[in-house]
This record gives structure tokens, sequence and C-alpha cells, in this order.
């Protein structure tokens, strides 16, 4: 999920905090098989990383996979070297940083609806089988 | 006999240096929890995260407790694991409240260990309502300045914010701070004409030039997590300058519950609980001053009168100041990388001028430059990739008003004590209704803020206006309010209190009226009018 965030592995020490947080109660792991699908969909490098990150954004915003990121971004910001990049601008100019939010915003909007499509289905018929 | 004084925050400490200058013996009773040591005191924020051998451990705590999740449902308030002690109070003291949120402190110092150091005189209209002229508090600020320093500028703010002696020179600016204030200047005559905003710079308790063995701010970019130079005015600082003095006893690690009084109802002593647990001590006192925290101190005076009477009175006129955040972007920094050593707290201020003076808005801007970014990428509607992309991009144009409304005692906003039917103290119960014309008065100086925020090139992004919760203002107030009327649970213009011999009331639990500022400065001066006056 580093590689997620960060476009880069973790360092060992990333990785040893991360697991203490695990250890730490604050709720990280999953309730449910498709939060368990959800995880797995953002663990893994590919086209359905991004879908199911936003998908778990905006309808799970409390669910594990949400809890897991924050956890690990707060890791990665309070270390070196990873709070060097997540304290400096992209480098960029002014006008070409604007249009790269706005680029990124527009992926993050396709992403969302493809995550939608894809994953609101699944979650309705898991859901719909499991109370049957 | 010594004076005993209840409590380390600024009211207790200034009022006991006051009488210890005075030539009083004084006693000062204390939970008196005290701050882990500071962390590598010369290093700035970010040498730390590159330093120390876990650097998770002291941002985010040894339980990942400052890690902030979004099923968190209480008020964030951003207070590093660190500085956590300040808030922790024993299971016996929790309260129940309705409609507010109180904070409260067992530190050494108090609260105002966690303030942003905030200095802003009230002016005469905002004293109108205390029993006695303005001019009486202006050498007590005087004397608090001379004592803690406070750096700033007489500038466009002065009609709102008096001058007094002893101003340092503000701290400097970091750039987007500097791009504000020359577009307020550029576009002066509509913001305030137009508008009735006017901005200026911070006062506040941060030294710019040495005074005593303090050094000035050299700008580490760790306020918030404890300025590690003292450079950043707390009480404790002054705890330790009454320590000195031989007229001087601390008793630390007991919390007050009660006082004793005779027949003729003259206190006589206090009863004080230790904070590790064990039987109750009394500590004779032939004068007592109560500046426990606004709150605590009605604690103790209800227990004190439940106690003696067995009544269980309601004191009415509960108040804070109402805050609403309004964050914002500078448009003109996009791009711009902030500088990390740098004062973290706010450099600006504003104020939005109302029809009836008292009912002026004061706002604390913030630039951001040191802080944790996963609360503010999480609060983004975004992936969290995505949301950490666009707070990268936006972080130095990134910006927080924190507008702050005044408030008014009334009666129905109380403070009473619940007895629990076991050997536990009684609960300390209270119930907060806003007055009826808040929303009026948010909505307007939210939409004169943004108005003025877009003139000087800043954006509010839609959504994020937030009204934090009553409570988290944590300028308690107004439960026994100073009053020329001979009225019970009232004090007297000199803190005396009305319904005790030799009982006072020094903390703001005696404030008539809340106006719109960061009250310590002014607890503290009035704590030095009272010790002068009333000793």
């Amino acid at each position: 999920m580093t590689s997620f965030l960060m476009g880069a592995a973790p360092s060992p020490y990333v990785v040893q905090k991360y697991r203490e947080a695990h250890g730490a109660h604050l709720g990280l792991n999953a309730q449910d098989r498709f939060e368990r699908l959800l995880l797995s969909l953002v663990r893994r490098p590919g086209p359905l990383r991004r879908p199911a990150a936003a998908y778990a954004r905006a309808f799970a915003p409390k669910g594990a996979v949400q809890a897991k990121l924050i956890v690990l971004l707060a890791i990665l910001e309070s270390c070196s070297p990873t709070h060097v990049v997540i304290d400096a601008p992209p480098r960029r100019g002014a006008v070409s940083l604007a249009l790269g939010v706005a680029a990124r915003g527009l992926v993050w909007l396709v992403a969302l609806v493809a995550g939608t499509l894809l994953l609101h289905p699944v979650r309705w018929w898991w859901r719909r089988r499991s109370e049957g | 006999m010594s004076i005993v004084v209840v409590g380390s925050g600024p009211s207790g400490v200034h009022f006991a240096q006051t009488l210890l200058a005075k030539g009083h013996d004084v006693t000062l009773i204390d939970a008196g929890r005290t701050p882990p040591d500071p962390v590598m005191p010369d290093r700035g924020l970010n040498e730390l995260k590159e330093e120390l051998d876990d650097p998770a451990a002291y941002f985010l705590g040894r339980n990942f407790e400052g890690v902030s999740l979004p099923r968190d449902s209480d008020e964030y308030y951003g207070i590093p694991p660190h500085k956590q002690y300040i808030f922790d109070v024993p299971p016996e003291l929790e309260c129940r409240a309705d409609g507010f949120e109180p904070l409260f402190s067992f530190a050494q110092g108090g609260l105002a260990q966690a303030w942003t150091g905030g200095c802003y005189p009230f002016n005469e209209h905002e004293l109108a309502e205390f029993p006695f002229p303005a001019e009486a508090l202006s050498p007590a600020y005087d004397e608090v300045a001379k004592r803690i320093g406070i750096s700033g500028l007489i500038d466009d703010l002065a009609p709102f914010i008096p001058a007094h002696e002893h101003l340092q020179g503000p701290l400097p600016l970091d750039e987007s701070s500097e791009i504000l204030l020359r577009r307020y200047e550029r576009r002066r005559a509509i913001l305030n004409a137009g508008h009735g905003l006017y901005l200026g710079r911070s006062r506040v308790a941060t030294l710019t030039r040495p005074l005593g063995d303090r050094e000035p701010c050299s700008r580490l970019g760790r306020c918030l997590w404890g300025c590690p130079t003292s450079s950043l005015y707390t009480p404790e600082l002054t705890l330790k300058e009454c320590l000195r003095s031989s007229r001087f006893r601390y008793v630390p690690g007991v919390y007050v519950t009660s006082f004793r009084c005779d027949d003729r109802r003259r206190v006589n002593a206090v009863v004080a609980k230790p904070v590790a647990g064990g039987d109750p001590i009394e500590i004779p006192a032939g004068r007592l001053a109560l500046a426990a925290g606004a709150l605590s101190t009605t604690r103790i005076l209800l227990q004190s009168v439940f106690e003696s009477s067995g009544e269980l009175p309601r004191l009415g006129g509960l108040m804070d100041n109402r805050q609403v955040l309004v964050p914002f972007s500078n448009l003109r920094m996009l791009g711009r990388p902030f500088e990390p050593r740098n004062y973290q707290y706010n450099k600006l201020c504003l104020g939005i001028e109302v029809e009836r003076p008292a009912e002026y808005v004061h706002g604390l801007v913030t630039t951001l430059t040191t802080a944790m970014i996963h609360p503010i990428a999480q609060q983004l509607p975004l992936d969290l990739a995505t949301a950490l992309y666009v707070t990268r991009a936006m972080h130095s144009t990134l910006g927080l008003v924190n507008l702050n409304f005044h408030d008014t005692r009334r009666e129905d906003n109380q403070v009473w004590l619940t007895p629990r039917g076991d050997e536990n103290l009684p609960r300390l119960t209270m119930a907060y209704r806003p007055p009826s014309d808040e929303g009026d008065r948010l909505r307007y100086a939210t939409k004169v803020l943004r108005r003025a925020l877009l003139r000087l090139g800043c954006v509010v992004p839609p959504g994020m206006v937030h009204a934090r919760p009553m409570g988290s203002g944590v300028h308690y107030s107004g439960t026994l309010p100073m009053t020329l009327e001979d009225r019970p649970y009232t004090t007297r213009p000199d803190g005396s209190s009305r319904d005790f011999d030799g009982l006072v009331v020094v903390d703001g639990a005696t404030f008539p009226f809340l106006p719109a500022k960061n009250i310590t400065f002014t607890l503290m001066a009035n704590a030095v009018r009272i010790a002068e006056t009333a000793f």
C-alpha cells in the first residue's frame, strides 16, 4: 500500500510500525468478506486498485481499508525519508500544478464511477446472500 | 497564616507571584502533573523525524493514539501524544454535560499548557459589564506583559485591542502571511469600510527578544508539540519563579475537593485528595483563593456548599466562546514550498466590526507550515493517494481562520452537582444552550470573512467551515460573576465571595461577560488586580 500512496516500497521501519499499529486496537482488521475483497484490491498493483480505494473512501469511510491507509500515511509522514516527499509540493510550476491537480481529480472521478459500477453490485449481492 | 491558592493555571500563578511580591506567605495546592522532558530541544520538527530513533512513537504515540481516524467522533484538537497528560483527570471527576464538551486539566500550569499564546486585552466596551473601570485593569495588563513577554504590533486592530506597555516587536511572517498582509494593505479601504474587517499582527506570549533566562523564538516549528525553548510562555514558568521564593510552599500531587468553614461561614481549611489515591488530607487556610479554572472552582464551591449545608444549588451563567473554523487556500502560494522552520501558530489576526462594539468578532489567522497532514488529507472526498497529491500541492496555500464569538451570561446555562449514591464525589453536571440569535451571527461573520478572503486572493473550500462544539473554546467563565449587586453565589469586584468569608475567586468563574477574545491574558491581569487590591 506504500507504493499506492508514495510510488515506492516501504522502509523496514515503516513496515515494523505498520505491524505495531495493527496490535494497537485501532480497528484495522477487515470486518467482512467485502472489506477483505476491497483490501486485496487496494494492496495489489493493478487497474482495480484506485477504483477500490475511491470506493472505500466514498462508501466505507470508516472501514478498515481507509483506516489502514490513514495509519500508513501517518507513519510515512512521521519519519525520514518519506516525510520530505510528503512535505514538499510536486515539482511543477503553479499552472502546471493546478492542471495536475485537475487531472488527478478527473482520474479519481473515473475511478469512483468504475469502482461503484464494479463493486456496488458485489457488495449488494454478498449482503443479500448473507441476509438471506 | 499562609494564603492558600488552589491551582497553578494562569490565574493562580500570577495571583501567587503578586502576593509574594507584596510579602505574603503563599501555599499553592496543585494536582501538578508534569510534562515529559523536551526531546532534542535545539532541533526543528523535521530534524526530529530524521534524528529520533523511533519518530513515529514521538509523533503518533506508543499506541498510535495520535493517529486521527475517521471513526473518532470527538472534536479533533490535534494535541500531540506527549501533551495528552494535560487533559488526563481521574475517572472520579468525569462530568456529565448537555450541549457542552468541557476539558479539564490536572497539569502543572493547567489548560494553558496547551494554549496558543494569544494575548488580547479587553477594551472598555468589553469590560462594560465588569464592576470596575477599564482603567483598573490597565496596570495589571502592563505587569503581566512585563512578566511573560508579549510580541506584536500596534496596528489596524488597535481600536479593538488596546495597547499596553512592554510589547516586544512582532514575530517574523512566513511567506503566505506576508502575501495576505500586503494584499490587505492594498485593499484596506474597501475591507475596512465595505466589510468591517481589519487585519493585523497577532499579539502572542512568544518572545522576539530575550526575557530573563528565556531566549527569543528560534522558529523550530514545534509550537504545537510544546515549545522546547520556553520562548512561548506557559504558566509553569511563573510557577518556577514562585518556587525561588522562601515564602512560597508548593503542594503538588493533590486535588482540592472542597473547603471547610466555621459556623460563621468563614473558610478555615481545604480538603484535598492525593492524585495517586489514598485518604484525603486537610490543609489549614486562613484565606483561600480558588484559581482552579472556572469549572473546577465551581465544582469545589458546590461541593463545599453541599458538605456544609446539604444544599445542591444550580449556578447559572456558564459561558464559553463559540469558535468557527474557516479553512482557506491562498492561491498565490500554489506550487511554492513552505519554510518548515517557522513559528507554527497564528502570526496574523483579524477583527470583524459589528453594530455593538462589545460583540466584535475576533479571528486568528494561521497559515499552515509544519503540521501532520493525515488529518487534512482524509477530509478530502478523494481516495487517499489522490488526496495526498492534492494536499501536497496545496499544503503551502492552506490556512485556517479560527473565528471567536462573544458569549453572555444566561441563567439557563447551568452547572450543578448530581449525587451518585456511592462513595464517589457528586458528579459535576452542566447544560448549555446557545442564544437564539447565534446562527445569524455566525452566518454573518462567516459571510464577511469569505468575501474578505476572496479579496485577499484566498478561497474557502465549500463544505469545510466547521462550528466547533461549545466547550472546545476552553474559555469557561461566568458561574460566580463579579457584580455590585449583593446576590448569593456572586463575587465582589475584588473577587471576594459573598457566601464565604476569607474566600476569593480569581479565575474566569468571576467574569460577567465573555468577549470574543482569548481570555488568558485577562485572567492573569485580573488575578494580579485582585492580589493588588484585596490583599
